[in-house]
């Protein structure tokens, strides 16, 4: 007896598909939606990264690029770099800009005739050119950023101050090319020559300025050799040396830390979608058992029924993917049209082999991983059953087990895959892990909830008893609405939860300890007048100003900083120049962990106080040596205390703190905070910038407003997370409601002929599905409130509190969704002539 | 025993366990068919018709006893020799038809020759409709097709493989009078002109009386009468035909 051929079960799939499309539309749509995903951030990741590298000079502003803090090249080394190509410098501080009736603070940026190197320009309604940054009529040019021309109802033609110098506002800047290159920005900018710094009181000893030397290499010059020999050449110079492979700068890392993230979500709804996808292909094989077991009489064998639905639902899998694909693969067309504006890369239509030959790689194994089983079952439906409908299947785990097997070595392959593909492993593995528990927990929650009702008394209303078993009945949908919402809204209320606390806290902290107002660039000079002013003016509550210098570790237990081990949490001190000050006096926010304090007329060897995270991360103990530089000089540091303080206070606190002989004749500013009385606040900053002009205050009001818009971006990201889970849970809760209606539909035709009312049927159908909805909601409360509190309590360490509105919202929405599908569900039950259904059978 | 039989059934029992009790369906059942003879088995809903047919033909195994066809003892096959050997030997005509809804009358009867790998599979499958008078629905849809029809499809889907022994598990039950005539005349017929051993079970005497033998499924066992049943002139229920029979 030879086995039937392998063609046999490949033509069968290939005739089932044809009339199979009706009912894989669920199935398909929810592998689609999760390919997309993917395989769209993927693309879109891939596009924006090529973009970068290509394009990596015009955001650098140069083949390569040399910048310090405070100091400008020397005429000699400007000379050494001259020979490798054309050099234009530029040079970025924080100031006061203050127009007629208002003052802002500004992210300025000065620069040379040659600027850019690379790329363009653009203002608003004109072109640029260097022109129109030189003085006319002994005044200088200005551009302005928008966001400073409204907020300073600035006009072309119209003055602005900045430190001692008036500037005339000469257009308005649209796109800058280097815009990404100067990182984080506090507030909005301006663009002006950088001759004019020079007649302006904006640069002191030891103001905040870093000046950037950027240099269109000669064809015949190697950058990497050129930066070989720049670090050989001067080996103790605290240059930041950067090549246009690193054009995309923060916002490179941004764009792939958000790919990372998005792929996330991606993988949140295929997960979701898998259970769609197990519904449907359960629903499908349930209609199939007929033609299983006629198949089997006609002497088709296990593997040939396998083979041609495992054939079927591949063609159907495939189709979906296929089609998630193309789309993904379209959304950087799509994205780049959206986002023109934002994005300082055009996106095009290249198509990515990477990220669709992992997005279809990961789909196809959530398709694997959910059909499997209710495929192994169908499998074994006896062909027996044609005789008999009442024969059920008998569970055989022998004959199972090839079927567990390979479910569980696809999801050992998929797991692995996704971890080993994320720059993120821990976060990633993590974040799975955590999706993998609340996926068996709403499971088991599920069987909970159809047991609790079973085990509930009969109701005597017969609408209540009706609502009730629905939720047991065999083929009820509990189930699935437990699981296709359940993920979603618990992401949903965590979010909304942590977002909830982290504002309380902020808005209690701001209330409590935080200063109204700080200031940079205090000069030596100014200070004393700064403080009588301070002290003598009414509605002034608290003030505190100390020494501010800028340093680079260069070298921790003299092992060069860019090669010693440091763990993640401290990479960021690593990264750049950071504030250092020194004071003779321990800050009052601040305890001593390790160590000793200096005494307060120490007069000894250098020595450096650091925060305890910087130990902790860079493994460093009382004793060890640090070596920083601070303006060109390099200071090798014992470390003689740790401390610990917390940043949350918006008070100053320094990472490195040094003693006071070793930096006291340094050229320093001062750093200040003040605290006024909220009525004084705005005469209290009005006289503070007349009085020193050339002082940059920062008022708290615009940190705030910047962190919420900055924590308002992350949560709309991960809102987006939680919303297209939640769509990807709607998807499956609309097949598994449409899998529940041809029973509800017979169900209605029973009742109405033993003379149920249409109303009573319509209430029993609401009842079952509000008690869902309410069930569902819930359990996410309970799982997302657990998830809030960790992230709140352990991680952040704020104070955690419960508010009425967020399970509210989750139990109102949830029940929404849920009804809206089930009502959709009712309505066409209740269309159906009852003859109509009782003479089909 | 008879050196000639295709189909040998040694003491079949079966039992089901139900609500604590066991519940004994055939007790002890014995049975010899020669190859090219008809064979109707009769009895009442639950007399155990079909139970007796589902183990027959593999898809069910009995308590204890033996079943054998052309030499092959069932009982020691697994699932899928089970599968196979139905394939090769046995034909199913079903009460229901059972016809994969999703494909046209032609390909349904080609699905057991594409299962055996004939390569003329659609060749064989066309002539078999052919022979039942459908050679105008190959391309016709299961729900295209009239009940007639698609009884027709399904015993050319059961004949084209030219298995050994056909069963018919109540071949008319879902169809009218008229057109269940038609459907015994056109089994008959082919049968005839096959020479396959043809084993049916039904209800229905007038049906049997078509058979060379008919067997009465009587307190879970088989009793064999020698004269056939004069059909009766008006309809008859079923509980006075059998009273008739012991009679």
């Amino acid at each position: 007896m030879r086995n039937p051929p392998l063609w046999a079960a490949f033509k069968f799939a290939c005739r089932e598909s044809r009339a199979a499309l009706q009912h894989f539309k669920i199935f398909i749509a929810s592998l689609f939606l999760g390919t997309a995903i993917v395989a769209g951030v993927g693309s879109v990741t891939s596009n924006m990264s090529d973009s970068f590298t290509e394009d990596g000079r015009i955001f650098l502003g140069g083949d390569i690029e040399i910048s310090q803090i405070q100091q400008r090249l020397t005429e000699a080394e400007r000379d050494y770099l001259s020979h490798s190509g054309l050099i234009s410098e530029v040079a970025t501080l924080r100031s006061m800009a203050h127009a007629e009736n208002d003052s802002s603070l500004l992210d300025l940026k000065a620069v040379d005739s040659l600027y850019p190197l690379f790329g363009k320009l653009t203002l608003q309604k004109q072109d640029y050119s260097p022109e129109s940054l030189l003085k006319h009529n002994g005044i200088w040019g200005i551009l302005v950023s928008d966001a400073l021309a409204v907020r300073l109802k600035l006009e072309k033609g119209d003055h602005v101050t900045l430190g001692t110098l008036k500037y005339q506002v000469r257009g308005v800047i649209k796109k800058e090319p280097d815009a990404n290159n100067q990182g984080f920005q506090l507030a909005p900018g301006a663009i002006v020559a950088l001759n004019s710094l020079f007649e302006n009181s904006l640069i002191q000893p030891g103001s905040l300025v870093r000046y950037y030397n950027r240099i269109k290499l000669n064809q015949s010059v190697d950058s990497g050799k050129l930066i070989k020999n720049i670090k050989l050449d001067y080996p103790d110079h605290a240059w930041r040396v950067r090549d246009s492979r690193h054009g995309g700068g923060g916002l490179q890392n941004f764009v792939g830390t958000m790919g990372q993230f998005m792929t996330l979500v991606g993988l949140t709804a295929l997960l979701v979608g898998g259970v769609g996808v197990s519904n449907a292909v359960r629903a499908y094989l349930e209609e199939k058992t007929n033609s299983i077991a006629t198949y089997k009489i006609l002497g088709a064998t296990g593997r040939t029924i396998l083979l041609t639905y495992l054939g079927q639902i591949l063609i159907m899998a495939s189709f979906a993917i296929v089609l998630g694909l193309v789309t993904g693969a379209a959304l950087p067309i799509i994205a780049g049209e959206f986002l023109k504006d934002s994005l300082p890369v055009a996106l095009n239509l290249t198509v990515y082999a990477k990220p669709l030959l992992l997005a279809g790689f990961y789909s196809l194994s959530i398709a694997v991983i959910f059909t499997l089983w209710p495929l192994g079952q169908a499998v074994q439906i006896p062909a027996a059953r044609l005789f008999r409908q009442t024969i059920t299947l008998k569970k055989n785990m022998r004959r199972s087990f090839p079927y567990i097997a390979v479910i569980l070595g696809v999801i050992i392959l998929l797991l692995t895959m996704i971890i080993y593909m994320s720059d993120y492993r821990i976060l990633t593995a993590t974040t799975l892990a955590a999706a993998a528990l609340v996926f068996f927990i709403l499971m088991g929650a599920s069987r909970l909830i159809q047991k609790g009702a079973k085990s509930l008394p009969r109701p005597k209303n017969p609408i209540f008893r009706i609502a009730l078993s629905n939720i047991y009945r065999p083929g009820n949908s509990t189930t699935s609405i437990v699981m296709s919402l359940g993920l979603g809204l618990i992401l949903f209320t965590s979010i909304a939860l942590i977002e909830n606390n982290i504002l309380r806290e902020i808005s209690k902290r701001v209330d409590a300890e935080a200063p109204s107002f700080f200031f940079i660039d205090i000069q030596k000079s100014q200070r004393d007048s700064f403080i009588n002013y301070l002290s003598a003016r009414d509605g002034v509550e608290t003030y505190r100003t100390v020494p501010n210098l800028r340093g680079r570790i260069t070298s921790i237990k003299s092992i060069e900083a860019s090669k010693a081990p440091v763990k993640p949490e401290g990479k960021w001190i690593l990264r750049g120049d950071k504030g250092i000050s020194f004071t003779s006096i321990l800050p009052n926010d601040n305890i001593i962990t390790a160590g000793r304090w200096w005494p307060k007329d120490y007069d000894g060897q250098p020595q450096v106080s650091i925060s305890k995270q910087m130990a902790d991360s860079m493994d460093l103990d009382i004793g060890d040596e640090i070596s920083v530089n601070i303006l060109g000089r390099n200071f090798t540091l014992p470390i003689s205390s740790i401390r610990q303080f917390s940043w949350e206070n918006f008070g100053i606190n320094y990472v490195m703190m040094v003693d006071p002989k070793t930096l006291k004749s340094a050229p320093y500013t001062y750093v200040a905070t003040v605290k006024t009385l909220p009525n004084d606040e705005s005469q209290i900053y009005k006289e503070l910038y007349q009085k020193f002009p050339n002082v940059s205050i920062i008022r708290m009001k615009d940190v705030l407003e910047n962190a919420l818009d900055l924590l308002g971006k992350i949560s709309g990201a991960i809102d987006v997370m939680a919303a297209i889970t939640i769509l990807s849970g709607i998807l499956v809760l609309a097949g598994a409601i449409a899998a529940g209606h041809k029973a509800r539909i017979y169900d209605a035709a029973v009742l109405k002929v033993v003379g149920a009312k249409r109303i009573d049927i319509i209430k029993a159908y609401i009842l079952e599905f509000i008690l869902l909805g309410i069930m569902t909601g819930t359990i996410a409360i309970g799982l997302g409130s657990v998830g809030a509190y960790g992230v709140i309590k352990f991680l952040m360490k704020l104070s955690w509190q419960l508010p009425f509105s967020i399970p509210l919202l989750t139990v109102s929405g949830s029940i929404l969704i849920t009804l809206a599908f089930g009502m959709v569900s009712i309505w066409l039950a209740l269309s159906v002539k009852p003859s109509q259904i009782l003479r089909n059978g | 025993m008879t050196d000639k039989a295709l189909l040998q059934l040694r003491d079949i029992f079966l039992n089901f366990k139900g609500n604590g009790h066991e519940i004994k369906i055939l007790n002890g059942v014995k049975l010899d068919i020669t190859a090219g003879t008809s064979v109707a088995i009769l009895g009442p809903s639950g007399s155990g018709k079909s139970s007796l047919l589902t183990i027959m033909t593999g898809l069910e195994k009995q308590t204890s006893g033996r079943v054998m066809i052309n030499g092959h003892t069932l009982d020691k096959m697994n699932e899928d020799q089970l599968a196979l050997f139905r394939r090769d030997n046995i034909g199913i005509v079903l009460q229901s038809f059972h016809l994969i809804p999703t494909m046209t009358a032609l390909e349904n009867v080609a699905v057991p020759l594409e299962l055996a790998g004939k390569k003329d599979a659609f060749q064989i499958a066309e002539n078999a409709l052919n022979h039942v008078g459908l050679s105008h629905r190959l391309s016709h849809h299961p729900a295209k097709l009239s009940g007639g029809e698609q009884q027709r499809v399904a015993i050319a889907r059961a004949l084209a493989p030219n298995p050994k022994i056909i069963f018919a598990d109540e071949p008319t039950g879902n169809l009218d009078g008229k057109t269940g005539h038609k459907i015994i005349d056109l089994i008959f017929d082919l049968q005839t002109k096959f020479n396959t051993t043809l084993i049916l079970i039904t209800h229905d005497a007038e049906v049997a009386n078509h058979c060379d033998r008919i067997l009465y499924m009587q307190d879970g066992l088989l009793v064999e009468r020698d004269n056939h049943i004069k059909p009766p002139k008006k309809p008859v229920t079923l509980k006075k035909t059998i009273k008739r029979v012991a009679e």
